[in-house]
């Protein structure tokens, strides 16, 4: 990249010359279009979890309906504007999950838990993940994971956000709005020379603790060589981040097309505005794959609901359900919203966002304990699956990863399986 | 035949039990032969070698689930059965008590598979320091309390923080140890009589008469905001309303009517503060109409409200003072103040709660030392004992029931702070690192990092190599002009994230299981009972050897469990022991419970804590836990427990009436209270909690898939009568036959651990039904008991089973692997040398600690 040697050469000569690049993100953008072969618009991936599942008989369509002339359940009802926009697909599951508490830990992975012998827990890598490492390389972020300090409460099991990475291990998250903004879009104000020697020192930094981490590498047996594994890993995975931050030390972060939030935001409030910074982050191509994990007990506080997160999920005939069913019409009214932007959100050829997003909403759990038939909501044309369409699968437990077989294929990551895959979906696919 | 991981597997078995001298000979889980015949009965002929329905075949499957394959095959089979989906409908079923028979044993047996498949066969991984751990450590080096509530709290996958296994590293968890260590480094060096020869200068004394700022804010408010809104208010009622309100001052018609009627809502409250005599000498702590008693570091000024900047403070330890006194004492209620911080996020979050004795005409005075750093709390909130009910609402049921706000219970004459207090010098940890008055060279500093790394890495030197680049960063920051301070904090925080601080490596010697070097053994033994490393004492003894003779080691496990300092152990390992951060998964509704508030839980978290302690430290026995005739309580607790006789904050031992239900830990509030929902008592988590817990039989998790009975639901029936439905189901008995009767033994205690008699379901609508508990039930297969205090006694007469356990978490808990049959025979060994001491709850460690295991 030509331009970018150039300003490095320029600011290294001491010289600041604004190129017209340097104030706004088209520069970026061109940037990426240039990487981009074909020259179509950039796909974008964007997973949102919500751990305990959903109510069970009021938010899945009937079976007997399947095809494009559904009835909408009360707990899609939100959506309605949407209808022809989305598709929702039952009869996929995760066939290893045997952990009624985690809606996420295996959600994108697919993984068996005990599928290592002499280890307890066992993770692989998440769709999003094989998603990145496609996707990001020209932006800012491969990847940004959202999340929530309501984490505990929320059903989601182990893990630090939804992603893992290639060797199963957690990759953490950005757990409040403010955090998530300020890495998107706060500006480092510091000159470009004293960034440079900055992000120099952080080399030193690493160079330095990788010469005690060889001291003890030496001395370990090779179980414990593995774990020390972990934080080479760690310091492999900085330095790769140093790299992308130098590569882009000379181009200002995007201005935020949102405002910044307010701190203490929670449940409805902060759910929506994680929703206003995942169109930003698009919408500015700081990223193409995010993924966040939402919040199920503040949600459950801003609606007034006063049970608790698991108990809700254990709805009964009552007071426990109505609660259960308003979290299931809150969170789609949310999702509604969320789509809403993504239509809004214009591309410099006229398409919008929603054209080249494919979004994912669901869990590993259905309702209760159950499993199986994982609620699963796709939207967007990104990965050039169906919409308008209430899929009822024949297998009733096909693999999930399957789907996410099928969405990865469809947005350029031309993997042959991902986890637990028997193959693409053909009934999402297009012709 | 034999797959090659199968061959491997046996391989590893064979070896293990020749290791260790065939005390394990039962790690292969598998399903009684018994259960052949179900097997040809109901699966057989549709899953077999022709017809593989649904591509699995059964006949073949082995009943030695001896690999992850098999076991995989077996959970299948036992998901379709918990959901009722096989035998299909038109096939021949089993009966209830058979299919029962067979789902609680392939329960169990699934359950053994795969403890024996993941057993680690005696091998510990490394392991990093866990969120505790860092934090302990940390403060042991630079005497900080750091706030790492950021970093991941290592609970996820089950099992205790201590299990290498789970503790994850990831590039982001690398940057927030560097910045932790960072901002560690800038309070040490903030706090230090290094820099502080003006510390004494900056040490500020700042008593503030109460009634000076509570009386401005009342009166302010009142006079401005409530009185002269309400007089502007008639006014334009009173005029000839030829001019707007705004020519009153009010914007329009909306809010005159808004005024009066705010007025005559909240006025006469605030009039009555006003018009109370003892408002001119102090403050009164009522439940709304004047804001908690706050002290500022900095003050506010006048009042929070206005946003004043603050002017910064240092950083460091601050004395507060409050000199308070009840009004006017009832003796039917006692009065408890807490204290909380508040930050702009969070109006009040709960520290701790004291006792007042003080009086009107003899006041007590409170004195708390709190912490101030740079970006924590510095505000400080008192405040009467409370519901948690936000305070409008408290405020607004007063106003229905007798027109104003409740009488004040507290007045407060003064509140102080006075700081920052000078640091100890043994607690300036770092001027024994840098020394005093150091020549600001490159010698220097090389110096310095080399004796800080040593102390980082717990007695190890680092190399040379790794100096020279630490010193590099050092010389790359004074080059760019940085300070000497910045510059070697530039060092200081690299050591802070590398492994030989953040990991507990033990080195390989020649064989997979070598003896732990000295110094490897003090940081095990340590970071056992203290979460936290070894001082120099223990690292003395290791150096010079002497810490390998058993006698020296036994007197160290003594010296370190009567330390302090071992109260890390007590709260780090009994919360995730006995499962208590489901005490912190649902609000306790505050309505149906509004004793049961932030103190009383903390208090009653706190009970099981000091029990534990005090068994610890005073030879008690394990057993005591089960059944006592007496309670580790204080003021607060006793109140709740109806307890007379005990007043002031500190937990002690008191003794019980014979006929008490406390005593032991099904007794405590904070074990009953985990057995609820917030709302009600919830016997399934009771009696699971019970087997797991306390008599080692724990049931399976719970399944997935498993079809839930809601038929019952919006029917009057009682909470046994609900949950005999249990019973019906195959899938749901075979677990809950065993977990539901002792639930019910302890349902004279509600969700908050109150005793009771009678219990009622309310069902809007619909009516009330009220019954009196009837606690009779029976274990299974198991002796019967018609009371809870005859369940306690079955439970107590168990000790040998709750020991069992008890040794089982403690090896998980001190070796960091998860337990599992290789380690059979040490639980076996520590069972019989603390039982011959009549389990004491010392002799478990000490047993642990001498044992061959802990030196590997």
């Amino acid at each position: 990249m030509p331009d970018q040697s150039r300003r490095r050469f320029l600011s290294a000569a001491g010289t600041m010359i604004a190129l017209p690049a340097f104030e706004s993100w088209g520069w970026t953008r061109r940037l990426a279009a240039a990487a981009d072969n074909s020259g179509a618009r950039p796909k974008r991936v964007v997973f949102l979890g919500f751990g305990w599942g959903v109510t069970n008989d009021t938010w899945f369509p009937d079976v007997k309906q399947a095809g494009g002339s559904y009835i909408l359940p009360e707990g899609l009802k939100p959506l309605e504007r949407h209808k022809s926009d989305f598709t929702v697909i039952q009869g996929l599951s995760n066939q290893y999950n045997n952990e009624a508490h985690w809606g996420s830990t295996f959600w994108l992975t697919g993984a068996n838990r005990y599928s290592e012998p002499g280890q307890s827990f066992h993770n692989s890598i998440s769709a999003d993940q094989v998603a990145a490492a496609h996707l990001g390389a020209d932006t800012r972020f491969s990847s940004i994971q959202l999340g929530s300090e309501d984490v505990k409460t929320s059903g989601h099991g182990p893990g630090l956000s939804l992603a893992w990475d290639a060797r199963g291990k957690p990759i953490s998250g950005l757990d409040n709005p403010v955090g998530a903004f300020h890495r998107l879009f706060s500006a480092d104000s510091l000159p470009l020379e004293q960034r440079q020697a900055k992000l120099a020192q952080r080399r030193s930094v690493l160079d330095a603790v990788l010469s005690d981490a060889r001291r003890v590498e030496r001395k370990l047996n090779r179980g414990d060589a593995d774990k020390l594994d972990e934080y080479f890993q760690s310091i492999r995975d900085i330095e790769v981040r140093l790299s992308k931050e130098e590569q882009w030390l000379s181009i200002p972060k995007p201005g935020a097309p949102v405002q910044e939030p307010h701190e203490g935001l929670a449940g409805r409030d902060e759910i929506r505005m994680m929703y206003e910074l995942i169109v930003a982050a698009f919408r500015t191509d700081s990223t193409r794959v995010i993924t966040y994990r939402q919040p199920v007990g503040t949600l459950l506080k801003s609606l007034s609901i006063k049970f608790a997160p698991h108990d809700v999920s254990h709805y009964l005939p009552g007071e426990r359900t109505v609660a259960s069913q308003q979290r299931d019409t809150a969170q789609s009214e949310l999702l509604a919203t969320l789509i809403d932007q993504l239509k809004a959100t214009k591309e410099p050829d006229g398409s919008s966002l929603f054209d080249h997003t494919i979004l994912v909403y669901g869990s590993n759990i259905r309702t209760i304990h159950y499993l199986d038939n994982c609620p699963t909501l796709i939207a967007g044309r990104g990965a050039g699956l169906k919409l308008g369409e209430h899929i009822v699968l024949k297998e009733k437990n096909t693999p999930l990863c399957n789907l996410w077989l099928s969405l990865l294929n469809g947005v350029g990551a031309k993997v042959k399986s991902h986890g637990d895959s028997t193959g693409t979906l053909s009934e999402v696919l297009v012709g | 035949m034999m797959t090659s991981k199968q061959f491997l597997i046996s391989m590893v078995l064979l070896f293990s039990l020749v290791s260790s001298g065939g005390a394990s000979d039962v790690t292969v889980a598998t399903m009684p032969e018994r259960h052949r015949a179900f097997f040809k009965n109901y699966c057989v002929d549709c899953h077999n070698a022709e017809t593989t329905e649904g591509h699995l075949r059964l006949d073949d499957v082995s009943f030695a689930l001896d690999s992850v394959e098999n076991a995989e095959r077996w959970q299948k089979i036992l998901n379709q059965l918990n959901s009722g989906s096989m035998p299909p409908k038109e096939a021949k079923r089993p009966e209830n008590k058979e299919k029962t028979e067979f789902l609680d044993d392939l329960a169990q047996t699934l359950v053994k598979a795969r403890k024996s498949l993941s057993d680690v066969r005696g091998k510990i991984t490394m392991r990093r320091l866990n969120r505790r751990e860092y934090k302990n450590s940390i403060r042991e080096l630079l005497g900080i309390e750091l706030d790492v509530s950021d970093l991941p709290d290592d609970r996820g996958v089950g099992g205790f923080d201590t299990v290498g296994a789970s503790l994850f590293m990831s590039s982001d968890q690398f940057e927030q140890y560097h910045a932790l260590g960072r901002r560690a480094l800038n309070e040490a060096f903030a706090r230090s009589a290094l820099r502080g020869g003006d510390k004494n200068q900056q040490r500020r004394t700042d008593r503030r008469e109460s009634e000076d700022l509570a009386k401005r804010v009342v009166r302010g408010t009142y006079n401005a905001y409530y009185l002269g809104g309400y007089k502007q208010a008639v006014a334009w009622r009173a005029s000839d309303r030829s001019k707007p309100p705004s020519d009153f001052g009010l914007t329009d018609e909306t809010e005159v009517d808004y005024r009066i009627q705010a007025f005559e809502k909240y006025g006469p409250s605030y009039g009555a503060y006003l018009s109370n005599p003892l408002s001119d000498t102090g403050s009164l702590l009522t439940s709304y109409s004047v804001p908690d008693e706050v002290i500022a570091i900095p003050p506010d000024s006048p009042s929070d409200w206005d946003k004043t900047v603050r002017e910064p403070v240092p950083t460091g330890n601050y004395r507060l003072k409050i000199r308070i006194g009840a009004i006017a004492p009832k003796p039917q209620k006692r009065i408890f103040v807490e204290m909380g911080t508040r930050t702009s996020n969070v109006e009040f979050a709960f520290q701790r709660s004291f006792e007042i004795t003080g009086t009107l005409p003899k006041p007590q005075i409170i004195e708390v030392v709190v912490s101030v750093t740079a970006d924590g709390p510095r505000s400080f909130v008192f405040r009467e004992k409370r519901p948690n009910i936000p305070g409008d609402e408290v405020f607004l049921n007063s106003i229905k029931q007798i027109g104003v706000i409740p009488d004040p219970d507290l007045w407060v004459d003064w509140v102080e702070w006075d700081g920052p207090l000078p640091t100890p010098a043994e607690h300036d940890l770092l001027i024994q690192i840098v020394g005093e008055n150091v020549s600001e060279t490159t010698e220097s500093a090389r110096a310095i990092i080399e004796r800080f790394a040593a102390r980082a890495f717990r007695g190890r030197p680092p190399e040379a190599d790794f100096v020279d680049r630490l010193l590099s960063l050092f010389e790359a920051s004074r080059k760019a002009g940085g300070s000497f301070e910045e510059s070697l904090k530039e060092s200081l925080s690299a050591v802070l994230a590398s492994p030989g601080f953040l990991y507990l490596a033990e080195e390989k010697g020649e064989t997979e299981s070598r003896e732990l070097t000295p110094i490897e053994l003090a940081c095990r033994l340590s970071y056992f009972l203290w979460s936290a490393p070894p001082d120099e004492r223990l690292l003395a003894l290791a150096s010079s050897g002497e810490l390998s003779k058993p006698e020296v080691l036994a007197q160290q496990v003594d010296r370190l469990m009567a330390s302090e300092k071992s109260r890390e152990f007590v709260t780090g390992f009994t919360h995730q022991w006995l499962g208590m951060d489901r005490l912190d998964f649902f609000q306790f509704n505050a309505k149906l419970y509004p004793d049961f508030d932030e103190s009383t839980k903390a208090a009653a978290k706190a009970e099981v804590f000091h029990t534990v302690e005090h068994l610890l430290r005073n030879k008690g026995s394990l057993s005591s836990l089960l059944k006592s005739d007496f309670v580790v309580i204080n003021g607060l607790l006793a109140n709740y427990y109806g307890i007379e006789g005990v007043t002031g904050d500190e937990y002690r031992p008191v003794s019980l009436p014979a006929n008490s239900p406390r005593g032991g830990l099904l007794g405590m509030a904070a074990v009953l209270a985990i057995g609820s929902n917030g709302e009600t008592t919830s016997p399934v988590e009771r009696g699971a909690w019970i087997l797991r817990k306390l008599l080692n039989d724990p049931p399976p998790p719970a399944p997935p898939n498993v079809p839930q009975i809601s038929r019952l639901e919006g029917k009057l029936l009682t909470a046994r009568e609900r949950l005999l439905a249990h019973q019906e189901e195959p899938q749901c008995a075979s677990c809950h036959r065993k977990i539901d009767p002792i639930g019910f033994g302890l349902e004279n205690f509600n969700a908050v651990g109150v005793w009771r008699t009678e219990d009622r379901y309310v069902k809007p609508g619909v009516g009330t039904k009220e019954w009196p508990i009837d606690p009779a039930g029976a274990f299974h297969n198991g002796p019967a008991f018609k009371s809870y205090f005859e369940l306690r006694d079955l439970i107590a007469a168990r000790e040998g089973d709750f020991a069992r356990g008890f040794s089982e978490a403690l090896i998980e808990y001190a070796l960091g692997r998860p337990y599992s049959f290789s380690d059979e025979d040490l639980a076996l060994r520590l069972v019989a040398q603390a039982k011959a001491k009549n389990f004491s709850l010392q002799e478990f460690f000490q047993a642990l600690v001498a044992s061959p295991e802990f030196r590997r």
